[in-house]
C-alpha cells in the first residue's frame, strides 16, 4: 500500500519530467529552421524507486535518454547523391566556359575564320600576281593561326582555373577532416562522462555531407560512435580523433597540381586517380581527360592545316621564281602561325605550280583552296570544318548532358533532403501540440500535489 | 510521411528556382530569337548552323568569282570588239588598194601603221593590274618591241616573219637613236636571236632597255611582213573556279588570238615597200579575213563562258538563298512556338510564386491556441 509521501515522490518526479519535456519542446521549437539540427525527444520510463522518507517503494517518471531523431541510411544516401551532384556541378561549371570558347552563335570564330582563310586562297587563284590579294590572304591566315592559338591557351586557361580551385577545394577538406576528428574527440569525452552531445553529433553529420560534396569517400561509425573516413582507394582521411590531411604537389609533366596523401610515417602517395567524384573529382575530371580531349584535337586539326598547306606551298613558286617556303611554321594548334618571311613579303607566297608558270599560274593557290573541301580529318571521312562542327556539337552534348544529369541528381538530393528532414526535422506544429500535452499534465501534477497538502492537513489536524 | 514547416518552405524555394531558370531559358529565346543560343542548347542543330555558315561563305566567294570572271569576259569582249572594227578598217583600206586606188599610199601606209599599233595597244590591255593576253605572264606587256642590256648581257631579240627572208634588226636607245644594226637570216613565223649587247663601234651598251625595229627583204629583194612586238607570254588560259569543282578557262594566249591580225598588217605595211601592192593585196586580204575568224571564233568562246558563267550564278545564288532559308529554319526556330512556351513557363512561374505565397501564409497551431 502505497504511503502519502511515496504519492509525493510520484507526483513530483511528474512535475520533474514534465520540466525536462518542455525544455526539450523549448529546444526544438528554437531550432525549427537551424540547418542540420535533427529534433530531440526524451525516453521516459516509469521505476519503482525507494521512498525518500520510508521504507515504502514509490513509481517514478524517469528521463533515461535524450535521442536524436536521425535515419542513417536516409543520411548516407543524402551524401552519396551529394557526392555525384558535386561532381556534375563542378563538370557543369567548367564545361560550360569551354562551350563559351566554342560558340559561334554571333557567327565569328574559327569555323568562320577558317572560311576567310581558304577563300582568300580562292581570291589569290583568280589573281596569282595581285599584291592585294597576297596581303589579303596573310591577313586572314594570321587571324586563323591566332583564332586556333586563342582557342588554345583560353583552354589551358580554364585548366589552370580549375587547378586553383583543386588546391582550394584542398584545403577546404582539410579543414573538414580536422574538423570531424576534433568532434569526434568531443563527442568520445561528452558520452563518457554522460553529457548530451547531440549538438555535436548533429554537427558531424552536415560536415560529413560538406565533405562528401568535395570529394568521394567512404565513412562508417564505430561502435563508439566514433566516425572513420576514407577515400574510395582506402587511404584514411579520418580515424578517431586523428586526420591526415590532402596536399598538393606539381606533377613535373604535365605541370598541374597531384593531389598527394601523406602516411603516418611520412611517405607520400599520389591519390589524384582515386578521386573520381565530388567537386574535386569533376574537376580533375575536365582538367584532366575533358579539356586535353579538346586540346588533341585542335592539336590535330592544326598539323593537319599546317601539314596539308605546306606541302602544296613547298611545292610550289613565288612570285620571284623561287620554290615555295613552308606557309605554316609551328607544329600544333599551341604554335602554329604564318611563316614571318611570308608575312614580311607577300610576294613569298607561292601561287604557281611551276617556275616558268610565274606570276600568272595559280594551280597551287587553288589546290590550297581545295582543301576546303577536302575530307582530311577523321581518316578521311571529313574536311576541316566538319571537324570543327563535330567539336562544337560534341561540347554542346557532353554540356547538355551533363545539364540533364546534374537536374536529375539535385531532385534527387532534394528528395533526400526533404526524407532526412521529414525524419529529423522538426514541426512547429507538433511541438506546439506537445506542448500542450506537457503543460496539462504538468497541471495535474501539480493539482495532485495540492489535494496531497490537504490530505496531509486533515491527518495533522485529527 | 511526416511534413515539417521547413520541408514546406523547401520545396517551394527549390520550385521557384527552378521555374524562374526555366522562364530564364524561354525568354532568353524569344529576346535573342534565336532558338540555339548556345551550342548545348542543341548540340546538332549547332554543327548544322556552322556547317551552312561554312556553305553560304563558300556561296559567297564562288559569288565573288562568277563577278571576277564576269569582268574579265566583258573586258575580254570589248577588246576583241575593237580589234574587229580595225580589222574591218584594214580590210576596207587593202579592198580599195586592190582596187588599183594607189594615190594615196602614204595615207594607207599610215593608217595601217596605226592599226596596227592599235591592235598592239588592245593585246596589251589590263584588267586590274594584270595583263589580259599574256598567259601566266600577268605583270608585264604581252607583246613588245624591248629588250634589255644589264650586266653586259643582252636579252634575246624577238621578231615574227611572213616568210623565210634577210632581216636587218635596228636597236635604239630611249633617245631614239640607233645604236646597232643587226643582219640575220630569218624565217617564216617566229625568230629569237641573242646578241652581244654591244654597239656598231664594238663598245658594250649600258644597261637599261633598248626598242629594236625589224625590216625584212626575201631573195628576190621584195621587203616581207616583219612584226617587232613580240609574244611575252606563254598558252596558258586563266582558270576561275565557279562551283564545287567547276571551273572555266578564259583563254589569254595573246599569240594565238593576236598574231594572225598582227602578221597580216605587218605584211601589207610591207607591201608598200615593193610596187606589188595591188597582187600583194589579194594575199593580205585571205590573211586579215582570217585573223578576222580569229577574233569572232574567240568572241564566240567568250559568249559562251559568259552564259556558262550565267548558269552558275543563278545556282550559286539559289543554293545560297536555300542554304539562308536552312540555316534561319535551324537558328531561329519556330517563334511563335517560343512566344507560346514563355507564356506558359510564365503562366508555370506565376503558379510556383502563389503556391510559396499560400505555404508561407498557413495557418499555424499557435494561432488558435
Amino acid at each position: 500500500m502505497s504511503s502519502l509521501s511515496s504519492i509525493m515522490d510520484t507526483a513530483l518526479s511528474g512535475l520533474q519530467t514534465q520540466q525536462v519535456l518542455i525544455d526539450l519542446t523549448n529546444s526544438n521549437i528554437s531550432n525549427v529552421s537551424t540547418d542540420g539540427y535533427s529534433r530531440q525527444t526524451a525516453v521516459v520510463s516509469t521505476v519503482h524507486s525507494n521512498c525518500s522518507s520510508d521504507s515504502g517503494t514509490s513509481l517514478i517518471l524517469d528521463v533515461t535518454e535524450i535521442k536524436r531523431v536521425t535515419d542513417s541510411f536516409t543520411i548516407k544516401r543524402l551524401n552519396t547523391t551529394t557526392e555525384t551532384g558535386g561532381k556534375l556541378e563542378a563538370e557543369l561549371k567548367y564545361l560550360e566556359s569551354v562551350e563559351s570558347l566554342f560558340d559561334e552563335s554571333e557567327g565569328s570564330g574559327l569555323s568562320e575564320a577558317l572560311g576567310d582563310f581558304f577563300n582568300s586562297w580562292q581570291d589569290l587563284a583568280n589573281n596569282a600576281s595581285g599584291s592585294s590579294e597576297r596581303s589579303v590572304l596573310v591577313s586572314e591566315a594570321e587571324s586563323l593561326a591566332s583564332a586556333i592559338n586563342d582557342m588554345y591557351s583560353s583552354l589551358q586557361e580554364i585548366r589552370i582555373e580549375i587547378n586553383r580551385d583543386i588546391s582550394s577545394t584542398v584545403d577546404s577538406i582539410n579543414t573538414l577532416t580536422s574538423q570531424i576528428a576534433d568532434l569526434n574527440n568531443k563527442i568520445l569525452e561528452g558520452e563518457s562522462s554522460g553529457l548530451n552531445v547531440n549538438s555535436y553529433l548533429d554537427e558531424r553529420d552536415s560536415l560529413v555531407t560538406e565533405l562528401s560534396e568535395l570529394v568521394d569517400i567512404n565513412y562508417s561509425e564505430n561502435d563508439d560512435g566514433q566516425i572513420y573516413i576514407q577515400l574510395s582507394n582506402g587511404k584514411s582521411l579520418v580515424r578517431g580523433s586523428s586526420s591526415w590531411s590532402l596536399d598538393t604537389q606539381t606533377n613535373s609533366t604535365t605541370g598541374m597540381q597531384d593531389i598527394t596523401w601523406t602516411d603516418s610515417d611520412g611517405s607520400e602517395t599520389v591519390v589524384t586517380n582515386a578521386i573520381t567524384s565530388g567537386t574535386l573529382g569533376g574537376a580533375i575530371e575536365v582538367r584532366d581527360t575533358v579539356i586535353p580531349e579538346y586540346l588533341d584535337s585542335l592539336d590535330e586539326l592544326a598539323s593537319e592545316i599546317i601539314s596539308q598547306v605546306n606541302t602544296l606551298h613547298e611545292s610550289g613558286y613565288d612570285l620571284n621564281g623561287d620554290a615555295g617556303l613552308s606557309f605554316f611554321s609551328g607544329s600544333d594548334a599551341s604554335d602554329i602561325s604564318v611563316n614571318t618571311a611570308i608575312a614580311d613579303d607577300p610576294d613569298l607566297i607561292a601561287a604557281s605550280a611551276t617556275a616558268t608558270g610565274v606570276p600568272g599560274d595559280s594551280t597551287i593557290a587553288a589546290s590550297i583552296y581545295s582543301l576546303q573541301n577536302a575530307s582530311l580529318m577523321n581518316s578521311g571521312t571529313s574536311t576541316f570544318s566538319e571537324y570543327y562542327s563535330g567539336l562544337v556539337s560534341d561540347i554542346g552534348s557532353l554540356v547538355s548532358n551533363t545539364e540533364s544529369s546534374y537536374s536529375y541528381q539535385s531532385d534527387l538530393q532534394e528528395y533526400y533532403n526533404n526524407l532526412k528532414e521529414s525524419v529529423s526535422g522538426v514541426s512547429s506544429d507538433e511541438e506546439l501540440a506537445n506542448l500542450v500535452l506537457y503543460q496539462n499534465t504538468f497541471e495535474a501534477c501539480a493539482k495532485v500535489m495540492s489535494v496531497l497538502d490537504e490530505l496531509m492537513e486533515t491527518l495533522l489536524g485529527i | 510521411m511526416r511534413i515539417t514547416n521547413k520541408m514546406m518552405i523547401n520545396n517551394a524555394k527549390y520550385w521557384l528556382t527552378k521555374q524562374a531558370e526555366r522562364l530564364s531559358e524561354a525568354a532568353a529565346v524569344n529576346a535573342s530569337g534565336k532558338s540555339v543560343n548556345r551550342p548545348s542548347d542543341n548540340p546538332e542543330a549547332a554543327a548544322a548552323i556552322l556547317q551552312f555558315r561554312s556553305d553560304i561563305s563558300r556561296c559567297t566567294q564562288y559569288e565573288k568569282n562568277l563577278t571576277d570572271a564576269d569582268t574579265l569576259i566583258e573586258a575580254g569582249e570589248t577588246t576583241l570588239d575593237s580589234v574587229d572594227d580595225l580589222l574591218d578598217q584594214a580590210l576596207d583600206i587593202v579592198t580599195e588598194l586592190s582596187n588599183g586606188k594607189n594615190d594615196y599610199t602614204g595615207t594607207y601606209k599610215s593608217s595601217l601603221t596605226g592599226l596596227y599599233d592599235s591592235i598592239i595597244g588592245l593585246a596589251n590591255t589590263t584588267c586590274s593590274g594584270t595583263y589580259l593576253y599574256g598567259g601566266n605572264n600577268t605583270t608585264s606587256a604581252s607583246f613588245s618591241n624591248e629588250t634589255s642590256v644589264h650586266s653586259g648581257t643582252a636579252d634575246d631579240i624577238g621578231f615574227y616573219l611572213s616568210s623565210d627572208a634577210d632581216a636587218t634588226i635596228e636597236i635604239c636607245d630611249i633617245s631614239g637613236s640607233v645604236v646597232r644594226t643587226l643582219t640575220v637570216t630569218g624565217s617564216e613565223g617566229a625568230n629569237e636571236i641573242s646578241w652581244d649587247g654591244l654597239d656598231d663601234s664594238g663598245t658594250a651598251l649600258s644597261d637599261g632597255t633598248y626598242n629594236y625595229t625589224v625590216t625584212a627583204v626575201d631573195s628576190d629583194g621584195d621587203a616581207v611582213g616583219a612584226s617587232s612586238y613580240y609574244y611575252r607570254g606563254d598558252s596558258e588560259s586563266r582558270e576561275i573556279i565557279i562551283g564545287d569543282g567547276t571551273t572555266v578557262s578564259i583563254n589569254s594566249d595573246g599569240e594565238a588570238i593576236f598574231n594572225d591580225a598582227l602578221m597580216a598588217l605587218a605584211r601589207v605595211i610591207a607591201s608598200f615597200e615593193t610596187d606589188t601592192t595591188a597582187e600583194a593585196a589579194g594575199d593580205v586580204m585571205d590573211l586579215l579575213n582570217s585573223a578576222i575568224d580569229t577574233v569572232s571564233y574567240e568572241r564566240v568562246a567568250l559568249s559562251n563562258i559568259y552564259s556558262q558563267v550565267d548558269t552558275s550564278r543563278e545556282n550559286v545564288e539559289n543554293l545560297s538563298t536555300i542554304f539562308e532559308e536552312k540555316l534561319s529554319e535551324i537558328e531561329n526556330g519556330n517563334t511563335a512556338e517560343a512566344a507560346v512556351e514563355l507564356t506558359a513557363q510564365e503562366t508555370a512561374y506565376e503558379i510556383a510564386t502563389e503556391a510559396a505565397a499560400k505555404i508561407l501564409k498557413l495557418p499555424k497551431l499557435s494561432d488558435y491556441i
